[in-house]
């Protein structure tokens, strides 16, 4: 990877290897379906069938004498409250009255084994009374459109109201406007949704799953049970993969599990298969986004009017953040003086939707940048060019009239993508020229169609690292550090590894605070009972929030080694340095477990809590104010070739240049980079959930398309380091970023090399060949 | 729930015994029963596992004839001297399906039966005129391969009946053949359209078999014989490089892919429209044809 990095002499910045890396290659890592419990059952869920309907009955007669039977759990078992909904409480567990999409559960069957539990549940007979659905956003906003809710579909409204927009069209010469429309998008992890629930001594119950936010689960389990935060504990088990799919929807399982745990006083698991998960879980939103965009002639943008459509599905979950986030970020990285963004969250009869990788911003991102190249076009500025003469630098101000005061590397991240891509040359041309391979030039379209053509696109963005104003209140993380007499340390933090690397990076961070190796700390999964509400795992907060708090217990921890050692070797306590294992002082050394033993002996307390909570953020009724404390910012450059014949759109080679605040570890940065990268070639051209009437056509991995490593470009990943002050170590937020500017860049290399510019994502082979075919015979 | 008794026969003798049971049915590589059996939540009462019987494995050439066992895989086929400097084409398109792990599973034989318009080795054997061999404890014959197919998912064979091989007869030097197959992604991929295409420069003939594109893998009849009727006559003395000759023969060649579109019948599914896919039947035999009848000569074998 390229990278200015600063060269540490300590374990930050290393590409120190995974510290889960061999239990994971090796198998021995388990996963939640890994666990097996004495007397477990297991549970599978009875689902609907149709997408809206009144229940009027659920009769189990048939699935009772299926063999290893246990029982039949309905809404009417629940012993607390039905209720689920992460952030809006419209969202029963079990659909005990009425189905408001096909993927809600009306009731749990238990039996011996996962398969009979499914037996049983396709043999509950549900008398259902069909209702009329609604299956677009569009359409449920209509008046006469049949209601999901008792009020109104579109139940949620954000808006940015900045300057004067009419007046900044006025001052514009080129306006363009367009609306974009996106899909789907499923997380698609290897690990599907599962939990095992253990009622336990005392009235407790343990819950083991996997997830991003244990915290979130423990709230709803110990809801439906109707007892006490402090009987409920949760444990998450190595998780597969997240990507925001296991934000929220992991209250649902381990709630179902706990209820028929409860319910049978026997240990219960209830694992999705690959088609449940499709059904049940969240996923990005579908999106159409109304766009207008004004500049002047020499390039300034002057006013942007955006409208936000985004189909929350049957509940409203995460929406409400992941629209805060899409209309908060609207305009993209640049300084507009004029903006008007609405954004609107409807109920439909389909699959909720909630966060994913990119947090409502990507569908914002596909219409912002699409536009910009389209204003860059019309006026004969270069497209990389014209964003820097508008992008986001220290100093400027964000369409929430946020002032940027440190840690804004956009400028870079584009000078480094555009030269890293050879971007002038080929955006000019002059590199396909050669033509030895009878390729054709870029630009293709105002040449004669030849049958292979090359493009070269470009996407920027900005990314608010952690919750921001709307999430204020859960914008905290703590951790548990102790050191043990023979110097090994031992974390327990609220933050979650789920394959991004967590672990590792803290293990580093306290390896550096202490003096001590990496091989000597251990970093333990999120159990709810010893370590406080430390929030949820999203929005790129956990390797700041809880890297700071890891930090903050490990300097108690050496402010005590130091008190000692200087003690032992001479020396004020604050000059003691640790390094390499040793404290040293006074021209003098001391192992670090030396200390350690020294502090047993003497009774003196090395173990440390620590706390980190955010900076104040705010947000007022027309969108204004400081929405994140610092934010990320990404370039990615997308290099494509078309096949006229086929409508194959091939990327060739991707540039990531991602200001990071600082490298923690170039390797597991550069996977977070790479992946992030692949799921937006994922989201630009294959990536599409077929639906018909609210049900999903297309709920499998040999339907539902995802890239594979044949369609994985190179991808040439580069970091820029605008350090934040109050990160750890420098570091900002990187979980999302990667997966924000790819999709762009691919449809703007699209246009690019063909000269047609689409508003609809996935750009599939059949989408480009159609159009070719409509132009030729226009 | 399901739970199969599953029997192992190590002879053909033994697997047609063991088909004759009206339960029974044939397994090979699983790759697409086991998916069925997974939908439907159960399958077959019992199942004949055709992988312990090495004679049903067997790919062999005698003579000019080529033998592929039903239970050869895809990864073996590919792998094979004869059938990828001979019949390109079936080298190909087995190995243009799934993955490695399936290829190292499906069998050709399982490929017939499933009777997929989408199979892709299925297509390849129909552009080269295979032959299916079929036999029971009644009796032994030979189907034609666009003869063993009713319409997707049904095969012409008796339950009883069993695979054991197909046979063809290999092209003759200077012939040459390719497949051309869009799916929605570069692997792990049903086809959207395949076109198979060879190509026989001393008959002035080529074959082309489509697939996806109708109910069963089909044979574009009249797009060959147009080929056939106007092959010499565009080529001449010269050979393809002759002045003024190239234009005819892509002119020819525009004209045999637009009467391959026209043999297609294409429906739309989750994978893709009809109209899309007829545009692709043309293209892609297009480029087939462009390939196999622009190239200079090559020495084969
Ligand atoms: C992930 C995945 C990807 C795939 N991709 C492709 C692809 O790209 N292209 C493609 O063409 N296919 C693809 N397939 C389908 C499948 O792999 C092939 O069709 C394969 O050739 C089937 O062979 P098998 O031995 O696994 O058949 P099995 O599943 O064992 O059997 C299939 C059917 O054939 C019958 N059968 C098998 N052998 C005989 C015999 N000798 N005589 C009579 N009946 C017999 C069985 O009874 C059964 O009904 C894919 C499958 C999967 C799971």
């Amino acid at each position: 990877m390229g990278q200015n990095a600063l060269h540490p002499s300590g374990a930050v910045g290393a590409p120190v290897r995974r510290v889960d890396a061999d239990d994971k290659v090796t198998g021995r890592a388990r996963y939640l379906d890994d666990i097996v419990l004495p007397g477990m059952a297991h549970a599978a869920l009875v689902f609907p069938g149709v997408p809206h309907a009144n229940v009027r009955g659920v009769d189990d007669t048939r699935a009772r004498s299926v063999e290893g039977f246990v029982a039949t759990v309905t809404a009417a078992d629940i012993p607390g409250e039905n209720q689920v909904g992460c952030v809006d409480r419209d969202q029963p567990l079990l659909a005990g009255e009425r189905v408001r999409y096909s993927g809600d559960a009306v009731a749990i069957t238990v039996a011996e084994s996962p398969t009979a539990a499914r037996e049983a549940a396709r043999a509950v007979a549900l008398d259902l009374e069909e209702l009329e659905g609604v299956f677009d956003a569009e359409k449920a906003l209509m008046p006469d459109a049949p209601r999901v809710h008792e009020g109104d579909n579109a139940y949620l409204q954000y808006r940015v109201h900045r300057g004067d927009v009419d007046r900044g069209f006025d001052e514009a010469d080129v306006i363009v406007e367009r609306t974009f429309r996106t899909n789907y998008q499923e997380h698609s992890y290897l690990e599907p949704l599962g939990a095992l629930a253990v009622p336990e001594d005392g009235g407790t119950i343990t819950v083991y799953g996997t997830m991003q936010c244990p915290y979130y689960v423990q709230k709803a389990v110990a809801g439906v049970l109707g007892i006490p935060l402090a009987r409920v504990r949760i444990v998450q088990t190595v998780t597969g993969g997240g990507f925001g799919g296991k934000e929220d929807v992991p209250n649902e399982i381990c709630a179902c599990a706990a209820v028929a745990a409860w319910r049978t006083g026997r240990p219960v698991k209830l694992v999705h298969t690959r088609e449940e998960d499709f059904y049940r879980s969240s996923k990005r939103h579908p999106m159409v986004v109304r766009y207008k965009l004004g500049a002047t002639r020499d390039g300034r943008f002057t006013a942007a009017d955006i409208t936000i459509i985004a189909d929350a599905g049957a509940y409203s979950t995460l929406t409400p953040v992941v629209l805060f986030r899409s209309v908060a970020h609207a305009t993209g990285p640049y300084e507009i003086p004029n903006v008007r963004t609405d954004g609107y969250g409807v109920y439909t009869n389909r699959q909720t939707t909630g966060a994913f990788r990119g947090f409502g911003q990507p569908q914002t991102i596909f219409a912002d940048e699409s536009v910009i190249d389209e204003i860059a076009d019309t006026l004969g500025i270069d497209p990389i060019e014209i964003r820097l003469a508008n992008c986001l630098a220290v100093g400027k101000r964000t369409a929430t009239g946020q002032l940027l005061e440190e840690s804004v590397g956009l400028p870079e991240t584009l000078e480094v993508a555009r030269d890293e891509s050879g971007w002038l040359a080929k955006r000019a041309g002059e590199s396909a020229r050669a033509g030895s391979d009878g390729r054709a030039e870029p630009g293709g379209a105002s040449r004669p169609r030849e049958r292979f053509l090359r493009g070269i696109g470009v996407g920027a963005i900005y990314y608010g690292v952690s919750l921001g104003a709307k999430g204020l209140a859960l914008d905290a993380s703590g951790a548990h550090l102790n050191l043990y007499r023979d110097g090994s340390l031992r974390i327990a933090v609220g933050g979650t590894e789920m394959g991004q690397g967590l672990l590792t990076v803290l293990s580093q961070m306290a390896s550096d605070v202490l003096g001590i190796p990496v091989a000597s700390v251990h970093v333990d999964h999120v159990d709810t009972s010893v370590v406080p509400d430390s929030g949820p795992s999203v929005a790129s907060r956990t390797t700041l929030m809880t890297g700071n708090a890891v930090i903050g217990a490990a300097t108690k921890i050496r402010r005590t080694l130091a008190g000692v050692a200087s003690g032992e070797l001479g020396g004020a306590p604050d000059e003691v340095r640790f390094e390499k294992g040793r404290a040293l002082s006074n021209g003098k050394s001391i192992g670090i477990e030396e200390l350690a033993e020294l502090c047993w002996v003497r009774n003196i307390n090395t173990a440390e809590e620590g706390w980190y909570a955010a900076p104040e953020s705010t947000f007022d009724d027309n969108g204004q104010g400081d929405a994140y404390a610092v934010y990320s910012f990404a370039t990615q450059i997308a290099e494509v070739e078309v096949d006229s014949r086929t409508g194959e759109v091939h990327v060739l080679r991707m540039t990531a240049a991602h200001d990071v605040g600082r490298v923690l570890n170039p390797v597991t940065l550069e996977g977070q980079l790479q992946g992030g990268v692949l799921q937006g070639v994922g989201m630009a051209l294959y990536e599409s959930m077929k639906t018909d009437g609210g049900v999903i056509l297309t709920p499998d991995f040999s339907t539902y398309i995802l890239p594979t490593s044949l369609d994985t470009p190179e991808i040439s990943c580069h970091a820029i380091e605008a350090p934040y002050s109050k990160g750890p170590f420098g570091a900002k937020g990187i979980g999302e970023t990667p997966a924000m500017p790819g999709a762009v860049a691919i449809a703007n290399a699209v246009a690019h090399a063909t000269g047609m510019r689409f508003t609809e994502l996935p750009i599939t082979a059949e989408a480009v060949r159609l159009r070719l075919a409509q132009e030729e015979t226009a | 729930m399901y739970e199969p008794k599953w029997v192992f026969p190590r002879t053909i003798d033994d697997s047609l015994e063991a088909l004759a049971d009206e339960s029974a049915h044939a397994i090979a590589g699983a790759t697409d029963l086991a998916v069925r059996i997974r939908a439907d939540h159960g399958g077959p009462a019992t199942l004949v596992d055709l992988t312990g019987v090495p004679e049903l494995a067997r790919v062999a050439v005698d003579g000019d004839t080529l033998t592929i066992g039903a239970a050869a895989t895809h990864a073996a086929v590919t792998r094979h001297d004869a059938v990828r400097q001979r019949v390109a084409v079936l080298a190909e398109a087995c190995g243009t399906v799934g993955a490695p792990q399936v290829r190292a599973r499906g069998t050709i034989g399982g490929n017939l039966a499933n009777a997929s318009p989408a199979a892709d080795a299925t297509g390849a054997l129909a552009a080269l005129d295979a032959v299916a061999h079929a036999r029971s404890t009644r009796g032994e014959r030979e189907i034609p391969v666009t003869g063993l197919f009713a319409g997707p998912g049904q095969l012409r064979l008796e339950p009883d009946e069993l695979l054991t091989h197909v046979t063809l007869e290999l092209p003759p030097p200077g012939a040459s053949s390719v497949y051309k197959k869009l799916g929605q992604r570069k692997a792990l991929a049903i086809a959207i359209a395949s076109v198979a295409v060879t190509f026989d420069p001393t008959a002035c003939a080529v074959r082309i078999a489509l697939g996806s594109v109708a109910p069963t893998v089909v044979r574009a009849e009249q797009a060959e014989s147009t080929f056939a009727g106007r092959w010499s006559g565009v080529v001449g003395e010269g050979g393809v490089a002759g002045q003024g000759c190239r234009d005819e023969v892509m002119g020819l060649i525009e004209e045999v892919a637009a009467q391959a579109a026209g043999a297609s019948s294409p429906i739309d599914d989750v994978r893709a429209s009809a109209e899309y896919r007829t545009i692709l039947v043309r293209e892609l035999t297009r480029t087939a044809l462009e390939e196999l009848c622009l190239a200079e000569p090559r020495v084969s074998g």
